[in-house]
């Protein structure tokens, strides 16, 4: 994938260019607005975008895009946390919009599920070994035999497939599970409980066991060993 | 007691005192005056007797004297003539009399007699009675108009006053408009004014500049936080890390993001500090909380919580920003959820215009309104940031809603209410 990063802030940019690069995309850098207008001018297949910008807005940014490509997903990153410029922001045409500060695997699966949105229409058959999930139909496959899921061991099996061979914390697992609503009262158990099902389920149907605990202080999915 | 009621009773009962001593004062002094007069005209007719040389004392008598020949008693007093006052009953209607009497010895055809030479006092008593009423009442009445006119002067130039505590008392370091305190001709209250209006702008160019403060270091602070995050992360996917250095930098992540969580609190709070949101809507509460329930499935499932409602109308609408009312609900669910119990409940209610959520928990640490106070939580909530409660209190005044916590045991209550 192309993906253009429109950030200010040289030490984010370099972290997540060198993430973005590791997963096998080619990307672009703009650290203001007026290079960033200029550079949409090429056709991106994602665009990471920050709003606050020192020479404006970057939803400037965003209204040129949707102009000009209507094929580029955007996901706005913000260190604004505002229920308005959230709403702004989606609704000049944004795909998704991330808090700052975020971990990578958080970006990195919302970037895979838009790659899914927008250039597969939704669907698309992620393989891993023996493991099949198909994203239109939410179902999941081990060595071509069906594995009932639930809803939200689904959602982790995506994520855990989104950030192979990462490190992934509890609470960036909770986080992502209950979009944003972490703070509401999830516990570890919670998260616990739950990737101590999807992986009996997998193990059953006799898929080998990626899910890989680090210390007790989060988990990787990974064919390591 | 007010300064009025205060002013007045010292003038009152300093007036009362005087003016008693000043009654007593006068009703002697006339009591002495007329029985002078009384002794004159009694001497005057001794001396009348004495130069007729004539026994004949009922010529000399004046219709109101009464004249007593004595001769049995002998005078034995060192003085020419003794005045005493006397009573004698019978003269009229068996009543008592008073007299005042002369008594002096004479001599006649060689025979000494006693003279009792006795006027009445009851004319001039009654003549005493008048003017002492006289010297009472005019005073009272005096004073009293003289104490209704200065409290009512008084109260007029005192009004100034009131309404500066009135004013003061209404004053809110949110709210924009300055204190506006009516102008007065009396000087204290001029100087008042002048202090008052000065310190109201110093105390909203703190707060001004406090906010401001706040906003800016919270702004600040993020994209450092978003540094040391993004760092970790980093630092957490480096492979030949030891256990112990994976369970530091993870637990680092963790903390990083608590306290940018506690961060972004701040920055909305002093958001709503500055006022920026103003775009009031209808809001109906019922479908906000109903729609969010939907978001938060997955905290039944852990807790396994049941969720009630008890609704009078399909609707609640309150008048406010929509984005507020937003976090209004978002924040008193999560605030019922997060302090709930394994199987236990909570309760929609809303009746008469008023919300009421109700959950069960533990018992609180809070039993009133405190609970609001930013930086409050009970000891056991590792995730509160102790700050949801204040935003929601915030939201609240902004909002014109009332909002009151009530605790019973194990059973928490919100109640809010638009006014």
């Amino acid at each position: 994938m192309k993906i253009l990063v429109v950030e200010d802030e040289a030490e984010l940019a370099h972290g997540l260019i060198k993430n973005l690069e590791l997963e096998g995309h080619i990307v672009e850098l703009c650290t203001n607005l007026q290079t960033a207008l200029i550079t949409v001018e090429n056709h991106f297949d994602i665009i990471v975008l920050d709003i606050n910008l020192p020479d404006g807005s970057g939803l400037e940014v965003l209204r040129r895009v949707k102009r000009l490509h209507h094929q580029t997903g955007i996901i706005i990153v913000s260190a604004r946390d505002s229920v308005d410029n959230k709403v702004e922001g989606l609704e000049l045409g944004a795909d998704d919009y991330l808090i700052k500060p975020f971990q990578f695997a958080e970006l990195n699966a919302r970037l895979k599920s838009l790659v899914r949105r927008v250039h597969f229409q939704g669907s698309e058959i992620i393989t891993y070994h023996e493991l099949e999930v198909n994203s239109s139909t939410l179902e999941t496959y081990v060595n071509s035999t069906k594995v009932e899921l639930t809803k939200r061991e689904y959602d982790l099996l995506i994520y855990f497939l989104a950030n192979k061979n990462r490190v992934l914390t509890k609470a960036g697992i909770a986080e992502h599970i209950s979009k944003g609503y972490m703070d509401y009262g999830f516990s570890d158990d919670y998260i616990y409980t739950h990737i101590k099902n999807l992986k009996k389920k997998l193990l059953k149907s006799g898929c080998k066991d990626y899910i890989k605990n680090v210390y007790g202080v989060g988990y990787k999915f990974t064919d390591e060993n | 007691m007010k300064l009025l009621t205060k002013t007045g009773l010292n003038f009152i009962s300093a007036s009362v005192f005087f003016f008693l001593i000043g009654s007593l004062g006068g009703y002697y002094f006339i009591r002495f005056a007329v029985n002078r007069s009384l002794n004159n005209e009694l001497l005057w007719v001794r001396d009348h007797v004495f130069h007729n040389d004539s026994m004949d004392i009922n010529k000399a008598s004046i219709s109101y004297l009464d004249i007593q020949l004595d001769s049995t008693s002998l005078w034995t007093y060192s003085e020419d003539y003794l005045l005493t006052d006397t009573i004698l009953t019978g003269q009229h209607n068996d009543k008592p009399e008073f007299f005042r009497c002369l008594k002096f010895p004479i001599k006649q055809k060689n025979q000494w007699y006693t003279v009792h030479l006795m006027r009445s006092t009851t004319a001039s008593d009654l003549l005493i009675m008048k003017f002492t009423l006289m010297l009472t009442i005019f005073p009272i009445a005096f004073f009293l108009i003289l104490y209704l006119v200065n409290r009512q002067t008084t109260k007029y130039s005192l009004a100034v006053f009131y309404d500066t505590i009135r004013k003061l008392k209404t004053f809110d370091v949110h709210k924009d408009n300055s204190l506006e305190l009516l102008t007065s001709d009396v000087d204290e209250f001029e100087q008042l004014k002048e202090v008052f209006s000065a310190m109201d702008q110093k105390i909203k160019d703190d707060y001004e500049r406090l906010k401001q403060y706040v906003e800016n270091t919270s702004h600040e602070l993020q994209t450092p936080l978003a540094i040391i995050t993004s760092r970790l992360d980093e630092l957490l996917q480096s492979p030949n890390l030891s256990e112990e250095q994976i369970k530091l930098v993870a637990g680092l992540l963790d903390t990083t993001g608590r306290l940018s969580k506690v961060n972004q609190s701040l920055i909305f709070l002093a958001k709503l500090d500055n006022r920026l949101f103003k775009e009031v809507k209808n809001i109906d509460l019922v479908d906000l909380i109903k729609l969010q329930l939907t978001m938060f499935e997955s905290l039944y499932e852990e807790k396994n919580l049941k969720v009630d409602f008890d609704l009078d109308s399909d609707t609640l609408v309150f008048k406010m920003d929509a984005s507020l009312g937003h976090t209004l609900i978002q924040n008193l669910l999560k605030n019922a959820f997060r302090h709930n119990v394994t199987n236990g409940y909570i309760k929609i209610t809303t009746t008469n215009n008023e919300l009421r959520i109700e959950n069960s928990g533990e018992a609180s640490q809070f039993t009133n309104d405190e609970i609001f106070d930013r930086f409050r939580k009970g000891a056991s909530s590792k995730y509160s940031l102790g700050i949801g409660l204040s935003i929601v209190k915030r939201i609240c005044e902004i909002s014109n809603i009332s909002i009151h916590y009530k605790a019973f045991d194990e059973k928490h209550v919100f109640t809010l209410k638009q006014q």
